[in-house]
């Protein structure tokens, strides 16, 4: 090549070893390796290779292959060269690594011994030629190397042969599928080898385990009789051993990290399709089988949860809390696929072009209306309910037009709503068609169908929107009549509440992102149908269109919103008296009064505040009929009065007790000398933690949502079950969050200024 | 004006209090003065009833204050406490400290309130200091605001806990000379303390407490000068003199040098005396110094008011002994010291003991 | 008791300061014996930083001039005053020994 070419190419080498970082060396091809990080094991065959085959790359000395895995799925290395069956094991273990398909070198694997013992070198040959006339040597490849395994095979020879001796044997146990530890034996390739040796020559054999680069001087010095450690034939060691014949004759490969596209393009802006974690090049996924050994996500505690752990064992099985997040999941590449209602997945694809399903419906589950136990009554009258629409049209009509056609509008459904009233549990952020919430209020399937059937009794529909959590434990506890939130009639379930007949059958679906399919067209039709990504400000501005804008959605912000402030502002005020009060008590000498004081305080601070507001609210008001903001005010006021008690006596405490002494000897009554000199200083002195006690009362309101309370987070939760897009509301929530807790804070910065009496007298000074 | 009867305190096991009765007159300055734990200030805290006593009564102007129905804090009123440990109230100002007891507990205005709270901040020198903070000031300063407060609200009686205990020897005196003022407006004061001097100077009367009883009460001339009773000699004089045992030849010179220095410090003794002092139990000392694997000696240097001097009395035992004779000495250097330095020496044999006293000139 | 010293061509100059007593005499003594076997035979004391001196003191500088008579040597006090000067009064040492206003007056005198 001319000088310029040179320099040209010397350039662009050093320009993509130094922009390095998240997008160096994308391999897909041997030619080009060179050049780049290759990671070698000492005095491998791969070394001795790659130093032939790529002279002028940078190479990363390892003694371990798992280590040059990791070092080139770190981007610490871009290419690990060595022995194609042990890159096998590794890929297995490491999806984001790959095999190129063109080897580097075709090498022999022999036995190793010292250079002068002729003798033990023929009669190993010898039992490598039986061997092979046997076929043996055939079958263990095929056990060992080429076969795929999950589970490590069983040595099939056992080492105790009458004893001619002993023959030592030298191995280094990190070589897969060669000679390695598992279940804490030594096994592998290698290791059984050395057994049928054994047995051939009526021998024991000892094998010691070492580093590789021992090997050679552990031969040479005769501490060794042979080694078998996926021994490669080379010019340069056939000066230092004696090698048997080949026993077997392997690949030479590169490893690699998988690239992030199929077309090696560079990756696109926008941060939401990033897929940082595509599944295996070799193995999309064409049908639900494909599954049985990639990430899968589900919904935690659901039926799709128990199918996919009962019939995918060897797959990783993530759960998640909202169907946003397993969205959120699959989008981002950190699951492969997931498992959710098949209807919900169909409404989901409508509008997301980038997702697919896989297959058809794996199942169906029947979903029924939930009772409580003794309301058989009701439950009979429902189930007439169900039976006439089924003959009068009108459920078809539904299913029509919710599910198989997506329709979003909510038909006018006349109610007398005169024979008082019915009590509807549902989840608003179930997912289209069953239950959603749109310009303000619920729609759906299962919505209708609880409208039509207040109708058909004439009662007025309340429907109380809670987490899915809590359904089962409202039902029985009878704050609410019917669950009416596509709930699947399982066994479990049946224990505790009552169902009626099934009103419908979901299916189970698994989807994918489309890219993850093998379908060719699936690819075309991405590139074609794929946005060009927008800019960052667009993309804000657009989530911004979505999550607020559209569909009066920032109203719902706003009244979750006021509904946080609400209960943070008066379980403030209660906690802070009762704690008054506790401390009062506490501080006591009378036992009648500081021990339930301090049981109090130690029960109240022990307690998870989630575990507190459900105990209250399905136990201690079970069948009474309680705002559940009264009682998230009850609750939190409770915990914070605990924290309040303890933060007071401190205070009071600090103050010195000779100026108590001070007022008294002067005449004032000890409530006075309280008021006036303990009091002033105690505050001061508890502002500060007073503030930090208050600021995470305010964040632990977030919780209400399992009492059915329409707080600012469950806003947000609800706007992402529309738009599935997580990220703006969750920062906006956050955002809101901050500034309720900052004004706030600031008003208490306030009091804290005037009761400093020092900060007077500088304002006086200054004037 | 207080009329206490069979007073007793016990805590627990410990009886602080035994059996105290006295009668406290209009205008009385009365000192308390005795060793320390003996109830001196239990005492005082009983009489406005910051401790509560076990037993007896006390009487405030005719009204029985141990009486449940008593109205305590109306009581306590008339009376005020100025505390060993100051407590003023610190997030309050010098003249809020002076002025929130007017305000709030006799309805006074504010205006009324801060016009006389200044007229005693200068009445104790602060006048300057009435926008400050307690923890702007130093001891002697805050113990003048914590009299001022007390005077803000005119009391009958005041009770003064240790009042100068606190204080390093500098600040001290400002704050008895406040006092001492005090003393001549006619306010009925009960004093504990340790400062002798001042107690002999300002007091009416002196109480000397110990064993939980007034052992002895007298006028100060018949306390400090006279004391009647053993232990209140005893103690009388220890405040007043210096104590040390040599018990071998390897005594530590130093340490004793020390010892003496405090002692002459204490007495504001000038430093030529202290050095005159050194010399002498030096010199006096290594003159023993052959005798003292045999016997112990016990030094006691007290100052004599009578005489305005200094008295080294030293004190030995066994056979008679008085190794300042010339023919006992290899030299004649440090008889002559001493002699130079004392203006007379008595050797007395009491009993089995040799004691030797030294009356120094005065420098 | 500190001790400096500084060899002068006419003599040696010890400056003490400090206290002279029972237990800094045996210091004293040490240094002297020391500076007396080197050879040294002339000496001015320089009393100006000492506070104090009792009996054992003046014995000690006794004892030094002892040794030097012996050895054909002198001794010459410089800066002896206060209390220390009282005591050198009233042990008649005002007479026995040489005493100067200042070292350089002791040095000059030094034969």
């Amino acid at each position: 090549m001319n000088k310029t070419v040179q320099l040209i190419f010397s350039v662009l080498v050093a320009a993509t070893f130094f922009t390095g970082c998240g997008k160096s060396g994308e391999i897909t091809s041997l030619q080009q390796i060179d050049g780049k990080r290759i990671c070698v094991l000492t005095g491998s065959a791969g070394d001795l290779a790659a130093r032939k085959y790529f002279p002028k790359s940078e190479f990363v000395i390892l003694t371990a292959s798992a280590d040059a895995a990791l070092a080139v799925k770190s981007n610490k290395a871009d290419a690990f060269i060595y022995d194609k069956s042990v890159l096998q094991s590794l890929v297995e273990k490491n999806p984001e690594l790959v095999i190129l398909d063109e080897p580097v070198s075709k090498l022999e694997v022999a036995a190793a011994i010292k250079m002068e013992n002729s003798a033990l070198q023929a009669e190993i040959n010898r039992v490598f030629r039986d061997l092979k006339k046997e076929g043996a040597l055939q079958r263990l490849r095929q056990k060992w190397v080429d076969t795929k395994y999950t589970t490590t095979p069983q040595l099939s020879v056992r080492n105790d042969a009458p004893t001619k001796g002993v023959l030592k044997m030298g191995t280094c146990a990190t070589i897969e599928p060669f000679s390695f530890q598992a279940n804490g034996i030594l096994t592998g390739l290698d290791v059984e080898i050395s057994r049928l040796i054994g047995e051939r020559l009526g021998k024991i054999v000892e094998i010691t385990d070492m580093n590789f680069e021992g090997l050679i001087p552990a031969l040479q010095s005769g501490k060794i009789d042979f080694a078998l450690a996926n021994f490669k034939v080379t010019e340069e060691r056939k000066k230092l051993i004696r090698y048997s014949d080949p026993y077997i004759v392997n690949d030479i490969s590169a490893l690699v990290r998988r690239s992030a596209r199929p077309n090696g393009g560079t990756a696109a802006a926008h941060p939401a399709k990033t897929a940082a974690g595509s599944i295996l090049d070799g193995a999309k996924i064409t049908s639900v089988d494909d599954l049985k050994d990639k990430r899968i996500g589900v919904l935690l505690g659901s039926v799709h949860d128990t199918y996919v752990t009962k019939n995918f064992p060897n797959a990783a099985i993530l759960q998640y809390k909202s169907p946003s997040d397993i969205l959120l999941a699959v989008k981002s590449g950190k699951i492969d696929a997931a498992m959710y209602t098949y209807e919900t997945l169909l409404e989901i694809m409508r509008s997301d072009s980038e997702l697919t399903m896989v297959g058809k419906s794996l199942f169906a589950v029947p979903i029924g209306i939930g009772f409580n136990k003794s309301n058989n009554d009701l439950r009979e009258k429902f189930n007439a309910f169900l039976r006439q629409i089924k003959e009068n049209g009108i459920y078809d009509d539904m299913v029509s037009r919710w599910i198989i056609k997506g329709e979003t509008r909510m038909p006018e459904i006349k109610n007398s709503a005169s024979k008082g009233t019915l009590v509807v549990g549902m989840v608003s952020d179930k997912g289209l068609p069953f239950t959603i919430v749109k310009d303000n209020r619920l729609i759906g399937f299962d919505v209708e169908l609880s409208e039509r059937f207040a109708a058909s009794q004439g009662k007025e529909l309340k429907q109380q929107d809670m987490e899915f959590g809590s359904l089962i434990a409202a039902a029985s506890t009878n704050k609410i009549d019917m669950i009416t939130s596509t709930l699947m009639i399982t066994e479990e379930r049946k224990k505790q509440i009552a169902f009626s007949e099934p009103y419908y059958n979901l299916g189970a679906g698994v989807f994918t992102l489309k890219k993850n399919c093998a379908a060719p067209d699936a690819s075309a039709e991405k590139k074609a149908s794929e946005p060009t990504p927008p800019s960052f400000l667009t993309g804000i501005a657009n989530s911004f269109q979505s999550n607020i804008i559209k569909e009066n959605r920032y109203l719902l912000i706003l009244d979750g919103l006021k509904t946080t402030v609400v209960i943070a502002v008066l379980a403030t005020i209660f906690g802070t008296l009762l704690g008054a009060l506790v401390c009062f008590m506490r501080m006591s000498r009378n036992a009648l009064m500081n021990l339930p004081a301090k049981l109090y305080i130690s029960i109240l601070r022990g307690t998870p505040v989630l575990v507190l507001l459900m105990l209250i609210f399905y136990v201690v008001f079970a069948s009474v009929n309680i705002n559940p903001v009264l009682v998230a005010v009850i609750a939190f006021g409770m915990n914070f009065a605990a924290y309040v008690a303890e933060i007071f006596r401190t205070g009071i405490e600090g103050v010195d007790k000779g100026q108590g002494e001070a007022g008294i000897a002067m005449g004032f009554t000890r409530i006075s000398t309280f008021l006036h000199i303990i009091l002033p200083q105690t505050v001061r002195r508890i502002l500060p933690i007073y503030k930090g006690e208050f600021i995470s009362l305010v964040k632990m309101t977030s919780i209400v949502g399992y009492i059915a309370v329409q707080d600012l987070t469950k806003a947000s939760d609800i706007i992402r079950s529309r738009t599935f897009d997580a990220f703006f509301p969750l920062v906006m929530v956050a955002i809101l969050y901050f500034l309720i807790s900052w004004i706030l804070m600031q008003s208490l910065e306030y009091l804290e200024r005037r009761t400093d009496p020092k900060l007077k007298r500088r304002k006086v000074a200054r004037v | 004006m207080i009329k206490i009867e069979h007073l007793s305190k016990t805590y627990d096991d410990l009886t602080v209090l035994k059996d105290i009765t006295i009668d406290i007159k209009k205008g009385e300055v009365i000192s308390i003065i005795g060793p320390s734990g003996t109830g001196k200030s239990t005492f005082l805290r009983c009489l406005n009833l910051l401790d509560r006593p076990s037993g007896g009564s006390i009487h405030v102007d005719g009204v029985n204050i141990l009486d449940a129905k008593a109205d305590v804090p109306r009581i306590r009123q008339k009376m005020n406490m100025v505390f060993q440990s100051f407590n003023l109230f610190s997030h309050l100002s010098v003249l809020e400290n002076l002025t929130i007891a007017p305000i709030k507990l006799r309805g006074m205005s504010r205006q009324d309130a801060e016009l006389k709270s200044l007229e005693l901040l200068k009445l104790v020198g602060l006048a300057e200091k009435t926008d400050s903070y307690p923890d702007e000031l130093s001891g002697g300063q805050k113990q003048r605001v914590a009299i001022a407060r007390c005077l803000a609200m005119k009391p009958e009686i005041i009770l003064f806990d240790e009042p100068t205990s606190a204080l390093d020897p500098t600040m001290i005196s400002e704050v008895l000379s406040v006092i001492r003022r005090l003393t001549k407006e006619g306010i009925t004061m009960v004093i504990v303390t340790h400062e002798m001097d001042f107690a002999r100077d300002v007091s009416s009367r002196v109480l000397y407490m110990d064993e939980g009883l007034i052992y002895e009460e007298g006028t100060p001339q018949q306390i400090f000068e006279n004391p009647q009773k053993e232990k209140t000699r005893a103690f009388i004089n220890r405040i007043r003199s210096f104590n040390y045992r040599i018990s071998s030849p390897d005594y530590d010179l130093y340490a004793m040098n020390a010892e003496i220095e405090t002692f002459c410090e204490k007495q504001i003794l000038p430093r030529k005396t202290r050095h005159n002092v050194l010399l002498l139990v030096e010199e006096l000392l290594q003159i023993y110094s052959p005798y003292l694997n045999a016997t112990l000696l016990d030094l006691t240097l007290a100052y004599s008011e009578k005489r305005e001097s200094l008295e080294l009395v030293v004190e030995s035992m066994g056979e008679a002994l008085n190794p300042l004779n010339k023919n006992l000495l290899p030299d004649e250097l440090g008889l002559n010291i001493i002699n130079s330095l004392t203006e007379s020496i008595d050797y007395q044999r009491l009993d089995n003991r040799n004691r030797l006293t030294l009356h120094m000139r005065k420098s | 008791m500190e001790i400096q010293i500084k060899k002068e061509t006419s003599a040696t100059v010890i400056t003490i300061t400090g206290r002279f007593d029972a237990v800094t005499t045996p210091q004293y003594e040490k240094t002297m014996n020391e500076l007396i076997t080197g050879g040294d035979i002339a000496f001015v004391v320089d009393f100006d930083g000492l506070d104090y001196i009792s009996s054992a003191g003046l014995r000690g500088l006794l004892f030094t001039a002892k040794q030097l008579k012996g050895k054909g040597g002198q001794i010459r006090f410089a800066n002896v005053k206060g209390t220390v000067k009282e005591v050198f009064d009233i042990s008649g040492f005002g007479s026995i020994f040489q005493m100067d206003d200042s070292v350089s007056a002791s040095l000059a005198k030094v034969s």
